[in-house]
C-alpha cells in the first residue's frame, strides 16, 4: 500500500473514529441509562460497561502484538497480572498495607497514590519486564514461541502465588480503592484503540504484518523482524498492563487465579471471535462475548431436567457458549467476524464507485509527498 | 485403442491463481510423453492436478474412467503414481522403508517388485538400510522413482527427474526411463526443462505456456518449428 | 539453608523420584509430540484426555471392577475419546494454520473441563490398591515399588512404540507423514488412517500416564489436566519440537530439573521451584532453540 501522505497517522486516527464512536455510544448508554451495579430493567449494568471498556483495553492490547505478528500470545495475562498487582500495591491505603503486604519496602509501605500515577507506574514496570522477556522469547518462532510465551504466564503465576510477603500468596490482595470510574475506563479504551490503530498503520506495524505472512521473505527484503516484533511486544504489554491496573482498581481485590488460564482464554476468545488482524475486530469480539455472557448469566443458576438426567446447576454455561462461538468462527469464518479490513476501511470501499482507485481524492485535499 | 490418459479442458487453481487453463492432452499406453515449457508455465500443476493434489476442474480419464473427483490416495490406487519435483524422499526413513511406503497400496507381491527394482537400481540395493538423507542427489532421484514404481503403476508421472543432477546422472536417468518403458511396460508422462534430452527420448510432447497448451507434436515436428523457443522466451507466435 | 545429607540412599531415592516423575512427563510429552509432528497440532485438550483416564479409573473402581480389568479399560477410554475429538473438532480443520489448530484445541479443552464440571463437579477419590505404598529394600536403599514399576513400564512402552514405528507399515507411514504429509498421500496412504492412528496412540499414552498420575494423587478433579499438560508442552519444546525422541528426553530432563530444584533449593525458595525450572527451560531454548535433541527430520 503506497503511503504518499506525510500525515498518515492522522488518517489512521480518523479511521478509528468509527470504533471510538461506537464506544462513545456505549459510554453514553452507561452514563444515562444503566443504573447502579445490578441489572434492573435495563440489560447491562454500569459495572458491566466498565468491565467492557477494561476488556477492550486488554484485548486491543493483545491485538497489537498477536494481530500484527501472527504469534498468538498466551502470556499477556502475565503482564496484565503484574500491572494489576503493581497498581494494587501502589494504591492500597497505607493504614491497611502493612497487614496485607508486610514484605514491601518501607517507602512503598508508607506511600500510596491515586489511579493515574499508579497506572502509569504499573505500565512502566510492565514495560521493563516486557523488554527483558521480549529479548529472550522473541528469538523463537512458531510453536516454540507460543510455548515459551506460555511459560511466562506460568512463571508469573508461580511468583504471584509464592511471593507471599508481597503478594499475599493465594489469598491475594484486597483493599484497593475502586477508583476506576466509567469515565476512566472509557477514556482508556478509546486511547487504546487509537494507539493500536496508529501502530498498525505505522511502518513497524506494516513490516510486522509482512513478516506475519512470510517471515523469511520479509527478512530478505530488509525487515528487521525481531526488532519489529519487540516493539509490538513492548507496546502491547504496556497497553494490556494499563488494562490490568484499571481492572484491579475496579475489582478491589485480586488473586493469582484471576490472572491465569481462564482469563487468558477469555481474552484470546474475544480476539479470535472478533478477528485477530484488526482493531475493530478486537473491539467487536469483546462486544459479542460480553453480550453473550450477560444474556446467559441468569440461566446459569437454573437447573436443567432432561428427563434422563438432571443437572443441578448450569455452571459455566457461558463457557459452553464461548466454545460454540469460537468453533463456529474457526469452522466458518476463520478471519473472525470483522475479517481482514478495519470497519472503516470496509465502509470506505463501499462508498467508492466501482473502478475508482483507492487513492482517488474523492473531493478531499491531500498533500503529496515530494 | 483409447488412450490410457485423456485430459479435457483441465483447469487447475491455487486459490485465486489459475495455473493451468483448459488444457487438453492424451497419453497412449506404452508412450513416453513430455510436457515442456518455461518455469511457471504450469507443468508441475498439470501433474499435480492429474494426481489430485491441486484443485481442478475438467475431465481426467484413466482407462476411460473419470478420476478428476477422486482424492490423491484413490488415484494412486487406480494406477497413477507421481514422482514429485525435487525428489522429496522421506529423508528420515531408510531406503527400504521408503520403498515399503511406496508399496502401501499394492502389498501383494511387493517383495517381488522390490527385487526387480533393486536390479534396475543397483545403488539402492547397496544402500538398502541407510537413511535416505545420506544418499546423494542422484541416488535420491533413483529412490524417488523406485518408490513410485513399487505400486506398479500403469502411468508414471515424473516431475523434472533430472533437476539439479550432474550430466552423467542426467544420462543415467533418461536411460532408466527408456528401460522402464521397454522392460516394465510403464507409460510415462514426463515434465522436463531439458528440452533436447526430452525430445530425444519421448514419443510426443506438449508445450505449455502460461497455463495453456501451445504446441503439440512428435519430436521431429517440434524440432522443425521455432515455436518452442518462442514459448520459452515469451515471444508471441507469429 | 538446610543441610542436605548427600548420602547414597538419598541420591538413589532422588534418582528414582526423578526417573518416575520424568516418566510421567515423558509419556505425556510423547502423546503431544505425536500429534504435533504429524499434523502440527498442539493439543491443549491432551490434559483432558488424562482426566478422562482418571474418571474412567474412578468409575470402574466404583463399580467394583477388579484392577486387572481397570488397567486396559483406562488405557482405552482416552484413546477412544481422542478419536472422537479428531472426528468432531479437528477433521474439519485439517490443513489449517498452527494458530487455528491451537485455538481449536484450547476450545475443546475448555469444553471438556466445563462438561466435567457439570457432571462431576467435586473431586472424586480413587481407591488405591494396597501395593501402591509398598516399598522394597534393596541393600541399603529403600525404594517405592510404584515408582520402579512406573519407570519400568514407561521404558517398556517406549520400546514397544519404537518397534511399532520401525517395523509396522502403519508406523512407517506415520513417520513418513510426520515428515511430508503430502507425499505420503501420494503414496496412496490414506491420510485419515494415519491421523486416526496418531490420535489413538496419543490417547493410549495419555491413558497410561493417567494410571500413574492418579494412582499417586488419589483423586480426580475437572481441572487436574491443566498443569500436567502445560508441563508436557514444555518438555516437548525443550526436547525439540517435532521429534518423539526429543519429547522423551525433554520429559526426563524436566523431571530431573524439578526434582533437583526441589531438593536443592533452600526452604524459603521452595515454592519458587517451578519458576526456576521454567527459567532453566527458557535458558535451554535460548541456547538451543531447536531443543536438546536438535533438529531431526520427522518422527525419529
Amino acid at each position: 500500500m503506497i503511503r504518499p501522505w506525510r500525515y498518515w497517522a492522522v488518517e489512521s486516527a480518523a479511521g478509528s473514529a468509527l470504533v471510538a464512536g461506537g464506544l462513545a455510544l456505549v459510554f453514553l448508554y452507561g452514563v444515562l441509562w444503566a443504573g447502579g451495579t445490578t441489572r434492573h430493567t435495563v440489560l447491562f449494568s454500569k459495572d458491566t460497561i466498565v468491565y467492557f471498556f477494561i476488556d477492550v483495553v486488554l484485548v486491543v492490547g493483545l491485538q497489537i502484538f498477536s494481530g500484527n505478528s501472527g504469534i498468538l500470545s498466551f502470556g499477556h495475562t502475565a503482564f496484565i497480572g503484574t500491572a494489576a498487582y503493581a497498581a494494587s500495591l501502589l494504591t492500597i491505603d497505607t493504614v491497611l498495607k502493612p497487614y496485607v503486604s508486610p514484605g514491601l519496602p518501607h517507602y512503598l509501605e508508607t506511600h500510596s497514590v491515586g489511579l493515574l500515577p499508579a497506572t502509569l507506574l504499573a505500565v512502566g514496570l510492565v514495560g521493563v519486564l516486557a523488554l527483558a522477556t521480549g529479548l529472550v522469547v522473541l528469538r523463537l518462532d512458531g510453536a516454540s514461541a507460543v510455548i515459551a510465551i506460555l511459560s511466562l504466564l506460568l512463571i508469573a503465576n508461580v511468583v504471584f502465588g509464592a511471593w507471599t510477603s508481597v503478594t499475599r500468596g493465594a489469598g491475594g490482595l484486597y483493599g484497593m480503592p475502586e477508583s476506576t470510574t466509567i469515565g476512566w475506563a472509557f477514556g482508556a479504551a478509546v486511547l487504546a484503540v487509537l494507539v493500536a490503530r496508529v501502530f498498525k498503520d505505522s511502518r513497524t506495524g506494516l513490516q510486522l504484518q509482512g513478516s506475519r505472512e512470510d517471515a523469511f521473505s520479509a527478512a530478505a527484503v530488509g525487515v528487521h523482524v525481531r526488532a519489529a516484533r519487540l516493539r509490538a511486544w513492548l507496546l502491547s504489554a504496556m497497553v494490556s498492563g494499563a488494562g490490568g491496573a484499571l481492572f484491579a482498581l475496579k475489582l478491589g481485590a485480586i488473586t493469582p487465579s484471576t490472572f491465569y488460564l481462564q482469563e487468558t482464554f477469555t481474552i484470546v476468545v474475544m480476539l479470535v471471535i472478533g478477528g485477530m488482524t484488526t482493531v475493530s475486530g478486537a473491539v467487536a469480539g469483546v462486544a459479542v462475548v460480553t453480550f453473550v455472557r450477560e444474556v446467559l448469566k441468569p440461566y446459569e443458576s437454573r437447573s436443567l431436567d432432561l428427563g434422563v438426567m438432571h443437572v443441578d446447576r448450569l455452571t459455566n454455561l457461558t463457557n459452553l457458549a464461548l466454545v460454540a462461538l469460537i468453533l463456529a468462527v474457526l469452522f466458518f469464518r476463520r478471519e473472525g467476524l470483522v475479517g481482514r479490513r478495519e470497519l472503516d476501511e470496509s465502509l470506505r470501499r463501499l462508498r467508492r464507485a466501482p473502478g475508482q482507485s483507492p487513492h482517488a481524492l474523492s473531493g478531499r485535499r491531500r498533500k503529496r509527498a515530494p | 485403442m483409447a488412450p490410457l490418459l485423456e485430459v479435457h479442458r483441465l483447469t487447475a487453481r491455487y486459490g485465486p491463481i489459475t495455473a493451468v487453463r483448459e488444457a487438453d492432452l492424451a497419453v497412449n499406453e506404452g508412450e513416453i510423453v513430455a510436457l515442456l515449457g518455461a518455469n511457471g508455465a504450469g507443468k508441475t500443476s498439470t501433474l499435480g492436478a492429474i494426481s489430485g493434489l491441486v484443485a481442478r476442474s475438467g475431465e481426467i480419464r484413466l482407462d476411460g474412467r473419470e478420476i478428476s473427483k477422486l482424492r490423491p490416495e484413490q488415484i494412486v490406487r487406480r494406477g497413477v503414481s507421481l514422482t514429485p519435483e525435487g525428489r522429496r524422499v522421506f529423508t528420515g526413513l531408510t531406503v527400504a522403508e521408503n520403498l515399503a511406503i511406496g508399496a502401501a497400496v499394492r502389498r501383494d507381491r511387493a517383495n517381488e517388485q522390490r527385487e526387480r527394482l533393486l536390479e534396475l537400481f543397483p545403488v539402492l540395493a547397496q544402500r538398502l538400510h541407510a537413511p535416505a538423507r545420506t544418499l546423494s542427489g542422484g541416488e535420491q532421484q533413483q529412490l524417488a522413482i523406485a518408490r513410485s514404481l513399487m505400486s506398479r503403476p500403469r502411468l508414471l508421472l515424473l516431475d523434472e527427474p533430472t533437476l539439479g543432477l550432474a550430466p552423467k546422472l542426467v544420462a543415467l536417468v533418461f536411460d532408466l526411463i527408456g528401460r522402464l518403458r521397454a522392460e516394465e511396460g510403464v507409460t510415462v508422462l514426463l515434465v522436463e526443462q531439458n528440452v533436447h534430452r526430452a525430445l530425444d527420448l519421448c514419443d510426443r510432447a506438449y508445450v505449455l505456456r502460461t497455463g495453456r497448451i501451445e504446441v503439440e507434436g512428435t519430436p521431429d515436428e517440434l524440432r522443425r518449428t521455432t515455436r518452442i523457443e518462442d514459448a520459452y522466451l515469451g515471444i508471441v507466435a507469429g | 539453608m538446610t543441610v542436605i545429607a548427600v548420602t547414597g540412599p538419598y541420591l538413589v531415592q532422588q534418582a528414582i523420584n526423578a526417573l518416575s516423575l520424568g516418566s510421567t512427563y515423558a509419556l505425556l510429552a510423547l502423546g503431544l509430540a505425536m500429534l504435533f509432528s504429524i499434523m502440527g497440532l498442539i493439543n491443549f485438550a491432551h490434559g483432558e484426555l488424562l482426566v478422562i483416564g482418571g474418571y474412567a479409573m474412578w468409575a470402574l473402581l466404583e463399580h467394583g471392577v477388579p484392577w486387572p480389568a481397570v488397567i486396559p479399560l483406562t488405557l482405552l477410554a482416552p484413546a477412544l475419546a481422542a478419536i472422537a475429538m479428531e472426528r468432531i473438532a479437528f477433521r474439519p480443520l485439517r490443513g489449517a494454520s498452527l494458530v487455528t489448530l491451537l485455538i481449536a484445541s484450547f476450545a475443546v479443552s475448555l469444553l471438556l473441563q466445563t462438561v466435567f464440571q457439570i457432571f462431576a463437579g467435586t473431586d472424586k477419590g480413587i481407591e488405591l490398591p494396597s501395593w501402591v505404598d509398598d516399598v522394597v529394600d534393596i541393600g541399603p536403599y529403600t525404594i517405592s515399588v510404584l515408582k520402579i514399576v512406573m519407570t519400568g513400564v514407561t521404558l517398556l512402552t517406549l520400546l514397544l512404540l519404537t518397534l511399532f514405528l520401525k517395523r509396522t507399515l502403519l508406523g512407517i507411514a506415520m513417520r513418513a507423514a510426520a515428515e511430508d504429509f503430502e507425499v505420503t498421500r501420494l503414496m496412496g496412504v490414506r491420510a485419515n488412517a494415519v491421523v486416526i492412528a496418531a490420535f489413538f496412540l496419543s490417547g493410549l499414552l495419555a491413558g497410561l500416564a493417567s494410571l500413574f498420575y492418579f494412582t499417586q494423587s488419589g483423586s480426580v478433579g475437572p481441572f487436574d489436566g491443566t498443569e500436567p499438560v502445560v508441563k508436557a508442552f514444555i518438555a516437548v519444546v525443550i526436547g525439540g519440537l517435532g521429534s518423539l525422541t526429543g519429547a522423551v528426553v525433554g520429559g526426563f530432563a524436566l523431571g530431573i530439573t524439578e526434582v533437583v530444584f526441589d531438593a536443592a533449593l533452600p526452604a524459603g525458595a521452595q515454592p519458587f521451584g517451578t519458576a526456576f525450572a521454567l527459567l532453566v527451560v527458557i535458558a535451554i531454548l535460548l541456547l538451543r532453540p531447536q531443543g536438546l535433541v536438535g533438529r531431526p527430520v520427522g518422527l525419529t
